[in-house]
């Protein structure tokens, strides 16, 4: 096998070499079918066929890596090879479309606030006890070196309540993200999967939803349900799900008709196994862009909520801290301004994240 | 097209019907019975009328059959904290005006405005034009409402204050100054009212104290109108007839304004017709930054001191807007597009 593979590899070097002239026509045809049948032409130069090879053995990361290392200009060669890496090219150049400089400021900013979530014991000047708690030192004193950015109506630290209220924050929108996702995607394969009534049922249910201000919905829920921050969450939670399950409908719709869907079904998979395991993983993409506005969105609505007094007092949260500066908005103004940029900053963040996978995934931006 | 209007209309009805009855069962939701939202010190008599009226103890359909009987009757409730003894009608009708007149010089303003842009970003696209309104409409978008209502104060009734020595000072909060008198009610709305009582004072009162609101309210909403016109005027710039009218020698001008807006505006109308709508709904940020009695303001009160008919009667009206818009948008939509076939 070796041995003839040498010969065919000995057989194109010559051809390749020593130019068409001075043979007999059948020899000449015989090359020319060489040269059409290009695969017998690479097939024995193993090396490099490597790079091209589908990642399924124990070494695919490291294929992967290499390739994404590997510059984007192609040899002519490899041009009947394109289709096998359509899914890793696209992937690479969804990644390279995303990052415009706003995007990156968008990621930028996430990652900051993030941190600060995170980090915020080793972070902030003065523990969760002395923001949270009335320790009085002073309201609303200036700027200094002790409190950097001032202090609030009840003497706390802003730089350190700024620090902590991003947990408060980012914990109510994730929160209120995830149980809108959880029962949005729920509702909308249900409605897509099933037609019908059922589908003009809970469609018609969510468009009166979805027609009403989230705000004044919000408040009637908090005045239903008491006044707390669970309160908010679950109201915020509760508005999200009509506008995720009208997305995962129009995401099922186009992936229900698919064949692999009728095959599942052919070989007697179930409703619920056709659902979640065939329709799901195929349909779930566009949620995820439309997870940077909704989270976005929720964070300014809480912090809303929350500037009106709707919150619990006791709690460290941005919203709640504007509402208590703006009473004396002209004499210390950096007490509305910190906590008003720090909200301001962070849906900025998820809205320029959310514009820059919105504009790399439109196929319109790809021409 | 005339049938599908006459009939849309008639649909309405029992839309209103089902937002009465939701509204009744969600208040039915709200821990404890009307009668116990009344202030501890009320009079006990008072609540034993107040329960008869409406039959706290009856079962729930005479209950239901009760509040609608009394609703036809124009009986939305009496206020118990908010406004004591108000019949809630009378309070929302002091009330409800008061957010119209911040929310109708928006309405009007925005989609003009918003559409001009929209069309001036496409014509200019990736040009410092198209940069700075997109980023102004991200701001718009980023911006909680209320902290850009609380910097517009800040800067108004602090710097320009100062620096103009007094002379160009702009209220920044309220609808109208302390001690200034109120035109006698006539339809509640203080600029109508001023025009009627013959006072100009009055009228430039008022009308300074709604600068600022509205200025806040068109940063906000002017961001959707300008994204989606945006979009949608790009999608069209890319057809064939576009290039059509091009080709031949149609003046830039009329290219943008007739061919491409036309059918551009389709989506947009959407956006503006809910926009309109829900902005008449939703002021309530504004209207508690800027300490305006609207409708909103009104909401949140009756929430912090527990008034059961005053919020179920405000969730009902700002339902009956958001109906009339829906039946507005797709009105529209028929006189707009008459491509939609209707059966």
């Amino acid at each position: 096998m070796n041995s003839n593979i040498l010969e065919t590899e000995n057989n194109i070097s010559s051809t390749v070499s020593s130019p068409l002239k001075g043979k007999s026509l059948s020899e000449t045809i015989k090359n020319v079918g060489r040269f059409l049948f290009a695969k017998n032409y690479f097939k024995p130069n193993q090396t490099s066929l490597t790079l091209l090879k589908t990642p399924n053995s124990k070494e695919s990361f490291k294929h992967y890596l290499r390739f994404l290392s590997h510059p984007i200009e192609k040899p002519p060669q490899f041009s009947e090879m394109e289709e096998k890496f359509h899914k890793e090219k696209s992937k690479r150049s969804l990644f390279k479309k995303m990052l415009t400089p706003l995007t990156i400021f968008g990621i930028c900013i996430l990652v900051f606030i993030s941190f600060l979530a995170v980090f915020a014991p080793w972070l902030a000047p003065y523990s969760y006890v002395d923001v949270s708690l009335n320790r009085h030192t002073g309201s609303f004193l200036p700027p200094s070196p002790e409190h950097l950015l001032g202090t609030t109506a009840l003497g706390r630290d802003i730089l350190s309540r700024l620090i902590y209220g991003s947990r408060e924050s980012l914990t109510t929108g994730l929160g209120a993200i995830f149980i809108g996702y959880s029962f949005g995607i729920l509702f909308g394969i249900i409605s897509a999967y099933f037609g019908g009534w059922v589908d003009t049922l809970i469609m018609r249910f969510f468009d009166l939803i979805m027609s009403f201000p989230g705000l004044i919905l919000a408040m009637t829920f908090i005045a239903v349900l008491g006044r707390s921050m669970e309160n908010i969450l679950l109201a915020f939670g509760i508005l999200t799900i009509p506008w995720v399950a009208r997305l995962m409908r129009s995401s099922v719709l186009q992936a229900k008709n698919n064949l692999y869907i009728k095959a599942a079904r052919t070989s007697g998979a179930k409703d619920f196994k056709i659902m979640f395991k065939h329709i799901f993983p195929n349909a779930i993409s566009p949620m995820i862009v439309s997870m940077s506005f909704m989270m976005g969105g929720a964070i300014l609505g809480i912090a809303s909520l929350t500037f009106i007094g709707l919150g619990e007092q006791d709690i460290v949260e941005w919203g709640f801290d504007v509402n208590i500066g703006s009473s004396k908005l002209y004499t210390a103004p950096w007490a509305v301004l910190w906590p008003g940029l720090i909200i301001a900053l962070t849906t900025l963040g998820f809205t320029l994240v959310g514009d820059g996978l919105r504009d790399a995934l439109d196929p319109r931006n790809n021409a | 097209m005339i049938l599908y209007i006459l009939k849309r209309i008639l649909l309405t009805i029992p839309m209103i019907f089902f937002l009465i009855l939701i509204t009744w069962a969600i208040a039915q939701l709200m821990p404890g019975d009307p009668s116990s939202f009344f202030p501890v010190t009320t009079n006990p008599e008072r609540i034993a009328l107040f329960r008869e009226k409406w039959h706290l103890d009856d079962p729930w359909y005479v209950q239901l059959k009760v509040y609608f009987g009394n609703l036809l009757q124009g009986d939305m409730g009496q206020s118990a904290t908010v406004a004591p003894d108000w019949p809630v009608v009378d309070y929302l009708a002091i009330v409800f005006p008061r957010t119209l007149e911040i929310a109708i010089i928006p309405i009007i303003i925005i989609p003009i405005f918003g559409i001009r842009t929209g069309i001036m970003t496409v014509k200019h696209r990736n040009k410092w034009q198209d940069i700075l309104v997109r980023g102004v409409a991200v701001l718009g978008m980023a911006l909680p409402s209320f902290f850009l209502g609380l910097l517009l104060q800040f800067i108004f009734g602090y710097y320009i204050t100062d620096i103009t020595g007094g002379r160009f000072d702009l209220p920044v909060s309220g609808f109208k100054t302390a001690g200034f008198p109120d035109p006698e009610a006539v339809t509640n709305f203080r600029l109508l009212d001023s025009i009627i009582a013959n006072d100009l004072n009055l009228f430039l009162d008022t009308a300074q104290h709604l600068v600022l609101p509205v200025t806040c309210q068109i940063i906000i909403s002017f961001a959707t109108i300008t994204r989606q016109t945006r979009s949608s005027m790009l999608d069209v710039m890319q057809q064939d007839y576009i290039r059509t009218a091009r080709a031949k020698g149609c003046p830039e001008k009329l290219v943008y304004d007739k061919h491409a807006l036309k059918n551009a505006l389709i989506p947009t109308l959407t956006v503006i017709i809910a926009g309109a709508f829900t902005l008449l709904a939703g002021t309530t940020i504004i209207e508690i930054t800027f300490d305006i009695r609207g409708l909103g303001q009104a909401l949140v009160k009756a929430i912090m001191f527990n008034d059961y008919w005053l919020i179920v009667g405000i969730v009902q009206v700002t339902g009956l807007i958001v109906i009339v818009g829906n039946l507005v948008a797709d009105i529209v939509y028929t006189i707009v597009d008459p491509r939609i076939v209707y059966n």
